[in-house]
């Protein structure tokens, strides 16, 4: 094995086991810590009732409600009530906690819209509109809950991880992307 | 070839090997541990490298400096002795073939040559045309030769130049043999001088045998056949 005396090769084998070192079980590391996250997403952190994801569920529930409630109701809401359908759909197919997060933010935008022209308009009976309230009201605890949840805490500091040297090269290669973290604004 | 020795290559093999276990035991996407790691196949470098004997291995001779105190013939010298160390590379491609006998041959006289004018400078002027002419020459076909057996080209005209090629062998190697001969031309002729003026006082002081005289015409008639004339 003359071949591998020669110490250009012994130098090469050394690089390559560092690039291995590096991107490749450093980047399955940082890809166990994302997935590390997909669990505390779905099961919660410890010490807390529910998860994440069951408040996921939550404001999709709340979504379909309002569905129920426009469909019943003499409204000009058909888009909006596209929207919402739309956003269930998105929670049930996404892959990640972020998408089926970003699919229930976007329902809690839609129901948010709902009640604050309601609050305005008044094209529901009183009936519909306490119960408008009492789903949004719904929606807005689970997205704080979500939002304060250890899960959003594991994420930033994932993130803040991936933003540190020599993860950010890493997570470039490997095309690792941060995950979403929400923050209440008002 | 001389001996020569050196550092195992082992300690280096093992830093890699040191890097991908603590990158399988430990997150490298942290710079902390990546500074580990640095210290860590350092210290494994180090240590083997301490602990590991040095090998003697066989390498190749630096060429000698040549110094004859004239720059013409010390660069004429590094450059015949260049076109002999390439000879030689060639040669590594033909092995076991009868040309590759002649290429040794041609590369000993070739060699003989340029430490007899490095010994004698006033000989480099008797190179003059073997420099400029044979031995590029012969370099030249040897690399053709080599080029054409090893690429394996067939056809007629590939054929018949490497027969050529063989044929002219035997008396390229004549002529370098012939070269190195006529270098030696003044030297002889100093013998067959001191021997002739030696077997004279030796006749007219009634000291001579039959012997003596016999063996200074031999060596004479050998002496007459060298000189750069001998290259053909």
């Amino acid at each position: 094995m003359a071949f591998l005396e020669k110490k250009g090769v012994a130098i090469g084998f050394l690089i390559l086991c560092i690039l291995f070192s590096v991107f490749i079980l450093g980047g399955n590391h940082l890809n166990k810590q994302k997935k590390a996250l997909f669990t505390a997403f779905e099961e919660g952190v410890p010490g807390v009732g529910f998860t994440a994801a069951d408040q996921v569920e939550h404001i999709k529930g709340q979504g379909l409600n309002m569905v129920t409630v426009l469909k019943s109701s003499d409204t000009d809401y058909d888009k909006t009530i596209n929207r919402l359908e739309e956003c269930a759909k998105k929670i049930d197919n996404g892959k990640s906690p972020d998408e089926k997060i970003i699919g229930a933010m976007e329902m809690y935008t839609v129901i948010f819209d709902v009640y604050s022209s309601e609050v305005d308009r008044s094209s529901l009976d009183d009936k519909g509109k306490e119960y408008i309230i009492g789903i949004w009201a719904e929606a807005d605890a689970g997205v704080r809950f979500i939002i304060t949840s250890g899960y959003q805490a594991m994420a930033a500091d994932f993130n803040q991880q991936l933003k540190g040297f020599p993860a950010s090269l890493i997570s470039s290669v490997r095309g690792l992307q941060a995950a979403t973290v929400y923050q209440i604004t008002t | 070839m001389i001996e020569k020795k050196v550092k195992s290559i082992l300690p280096i093999y093992a830093a890699g090997a040191a890097w991908v276990l603590f990158g399988l035991i430990f997150p490298l996407y942290r710079l902390s541990n990546l500074l580990i790691a640095i210290v860590v196949s350092a210290l494994v470098y180090l240590l083997l490298v301490k602990i590991l004997p040095e090998r003697t291995i066989l390498v190749e001779a630096p060429p000698a400096p040549v110094d004859t105190g004239d720059r013409e013939v010390d660069v004429m010298i590094l450059s015949g002795r260049q076109s002999l160390k390439k000879m030689e590379e060639v040669n590594k491609a033909l092995p076991g073939t009868k040309i590759s006998g002649q290429i040794t041959e041609l590369i000993q006289y070739g060699r003989k040559i340029f430490e007899y004018v490095e010994k004698d400078v006033s000989k480099a002027r008797n190179i003059r045309k073997f420099m400029d002419y044979y031995l590029p020459t012969s370099l030249n076909l040897v690399e053709n030769y080599a080029s054409l057996k090893t690429e394996g080209i067939q056809g007629e005209n590939v054929d018949k130049a490497v027969e050529k090629i063989e044929s002219v062998m035997d008396t390229v190697v004549e002529a370098f043999k012939n070269q190195l001969d006529g270098l030696y031309e003044d030297q002889t002729m100093d013998i067959v001088t001191e021997v002739k003026v030696m077997e004279s006082l030796l006749k007219r002081e009634g000291l001579s045998g039959g012997n003596l005289s016999m063996d200074m015409n031999s060596l004479s008639s050998g002496q007459n056949r060298g000189g750069e004339n001998g290259v053909s």
